[in-house]
């Protein structure tokens, strides 16, 4: 293939172009250093407050709770579940009770400040006064938050790897419940965390984007139920998939039985992406 | 040029915070920025430092535009907010190394830079210390040597000694002085006389506007004598406005039978020896006769009670 070339020295275009792919490739290094610079901040501040071993501590209570009531249910025996989804083991690391109510406690604690927060202090300012730019902040928050999220979803995980791989006593169950369940959690967490940078990014102080991101929540749990109720009331099916998109603990039914489906990921993916720009643009819009 | 402001409007709403703001300040120096509570001076400093975008007008920083080349701006400079905003649960070091990979410091000159900015604020001993645990003007501190760290060519300081002990202040004085060699300084604050000992040139701010230009380093074409004499005003008057160099001449009385003149004269006529030839001459008794300055607070008092005006 011949590419035609105005220039008189021929050497001159691919130095040229090579130049913008050196630019290209330092300036992407650039971005990627400075979102993990805030990434890792964020993290490390996190756990720089007692709040956070408070809330860890807290969430491995309520994994220790759940995981009891797991260990009952399996000591009573077989008993051939109605559906996958409601198997125990399926159930431990899918949208039960306990996870889902964690969940909606710890997205909201943990984003609550990220932005609100800090532009009331004035943090926000002395960020953005440096060659930082408001995306890269919030993508580094999000990632952040992100962790620190599933940090505190570990313990239900290691109680189930613990069941799985305990030395002498494991159960020797299905290695798709806990990957499904991971990454379930890991993808469901993204788009939470998300909405949680959209309440952060919108709302003044801390609390109110605290009760925001809950409410939201609560809207999801909601609409998780929709899809079985317009079933019930004979919904055209349109609907009842539209519902079943946005149902993302329904999502997590489904990851936690060991079906990993890839377009599921990419979803929330870019759900979270489009959250995430919907946070930037709010706080443009608020300065 | 390394701050260039043109015709700065920034409205929010239906309030117009900042209203035709422009001025030049040319290379290093200290500039202050005065004015009293609710003139615009934060968010002028705030659209010079490219956090706010003007509505309209325009900011050159350094020859880079704040909203078209923003970054390059910011590159440029070192803004120390009116509010001390750190992280309280962090320590001085640990806060100093993320905000200098946040400025892109190279890794093999990073503690080299933090080590520096950390004595020149005098700060070196607070390194391993809390940021929460610090005094407000330990805080302050901080975060003026977050503001050094890669050393940028104009500093932008809002109200720097707010919350500093006199000693402090003092300090910071110095320090800020020896900055001024070979940086651009620009510090709004509301204590006339921290203005009047650091900056070189002051530009008051009134209702958005800006209102005063004021050169205070002896740098305009006019400089002030002061004279307080016994004898006739109107005679005194008529003699000192004869002196070859003197452009005006203002008169108060002190209250007894003394009168006061402040002689406005050109820049490179010294005519205090004629003055007291004169005098001397008429049998007018001097008690005073000095070069002055011109009086920053009688000027701000006079520019914000006037109607604001466009000074550039």
């Amino acid at each position: 293939m011949s590419i035609a070339v105005s220039h008189r020295d021929d050497a001159r275009p691919a130095a040229r172009s090579g130049v913008v792919f050196r630019s290209a490739g330092g300036r992407l290094l650039r971005d990627t250093s400075t979102i993990v610079t805030i990434a890792v901040w964020e993290i490390l501040a996190h756990f720089r407050r007692p709040a956070a071993y408070v809330m860890l501590l807290a969430a491995t209570l309520v994994a220790g709770w759940n995981f009891s009531l797991l260990i009952t249910l399996l000591a009573q025996g077989r008993v051939v579940p109605l559906r996958q989804a409601d198997d125990p083991l399926a159930q431990f690391l899918g949208p039960n009770v306990f996870l889902v109510f964690s969940l909606m406690l710890i997205v909201p604690v943990v984003t609550m400040g990220m932005v609100a927060d800090e532009r009331r202090r004035g943090i926000w300012e002395m960020l953005l006064t440096t060659s930082v730019q408001p995306w890269q902040v919030i993508t580094g928050k999000f990632a952040a938050a992100w962790i620190a999220v599933v940090v505190n979803v570990l313990p239900w995980i290691c109680c189930l790897l613990a069941l799985r791989y305990w030395p002498g006593m494991g159960l020797d169950f299905d290695r798709g419940y806990v990957i499904g369940g991971v990454i379930g959690i890991a993808t469901i967490s993204l788009s939470l965390c998300a909405v949680g940078m959209v309440c952060t990014a919108v709302c003044k102080a801390p609390f109110a984007a605290s009760v925001a991101t809950v409410s939201a929540m609560i809207g999801l749990l909601v609409l998780s139920l929709a899809p079985r109720a317009m079933l019930h009331w004979r919904i055209s099916e349109a609907w009842i998939s539209l519902a079943d998109r946005v149902a993302c603990w329904e999502h997590l039914a489904s990851f936690s039985t060991g079906a990993i489906d890839v377009r599921m990921i990419c979803g929330h993916v870019t759900c979270s992406i489009f959250l995430l720009w919907i946070a930037c643009q709010a706080t443009r819009s608020r300065e | 040029m390394s701050i260039v402001a043109r015709n700065l409007v920034k409205s929010f709403g239906e309030t117009r915070a900042v209203n035709g703001v422009g001025f030049e300040i040319p290379g290093p120096g200290i500039v202050g920025l005065i004015g009293p509570n609710g003139a615009g001076k934060t968010t002028t400093l705030r659209m010079l430092t490219s956090f706010l975008n003007p509505t309209t007008g325009s900011v050159r920083i350094a020859g880079f535009d704040t909203v078209n080349c923003s970054r390059q701006v910011r590159r440029q400079l070192g803004y120390l907010p009116e509010s001390t905003a750190l992280y309280p649960d962090a320590r001085v070091g640990e806060f100093l190394s993320f905000r200098a990979k946040l400025k892109n410091v190279p890794r093999r000159t990073r503690m080299g830079e933090i080590e520096r900015c950390l004595h020149a604020c005098g700060i070196t001993n607070l390194r391993h210390r809390i940021i929460g645990r610090l005094s407000n003007g330990q805080r302050r501190r901080v975060a003026l040597a977050d503001t050094l760290l890669s050393d940028p060519a104009v500093l932008i300081l809002d109200e720097p000694t707010a919350g500093l002990d006199p000693l402090q202040v003092r300090q910071f004085r110095g320090l800020v002085s020896e900055l001024a060699a070979d940086h651009t300084v620009l510090l709004s604050t509301h204590v006339l006389a921290e203005a009047e000992a650091i900056c070189s040139r002051v530009l008051v701010m009134s209702q958005g506007c800006l209102v005063d230009d004021v050169d205070l380093g002896g740098h305009g074409e006019y400089h002030h004598c002061r004279l307080e004499v016994s004898g006739a005003a109107e005679l005194i008057h008529a003699a000192l406005l004869t002196i070859d160099g003197v452009l005006a001449v203002d008169q108060t009385t002190c209250g007894d039978a003394w009168q006061r003149f402040e002689l406005r004269c050109l820049k490179d006529h010294d005519v205090r020896p004629r003055v007291a030839e004169i005098c001397f001459q008429r049998g007018w008794p001097i008690r005073e006769l000095s070069r002055s300055l011109p009086e920053l607070e009688s000027r701000f008092v006079r520019a914000v009670f006037s109607e604001p005006r466009k000074a550039a």
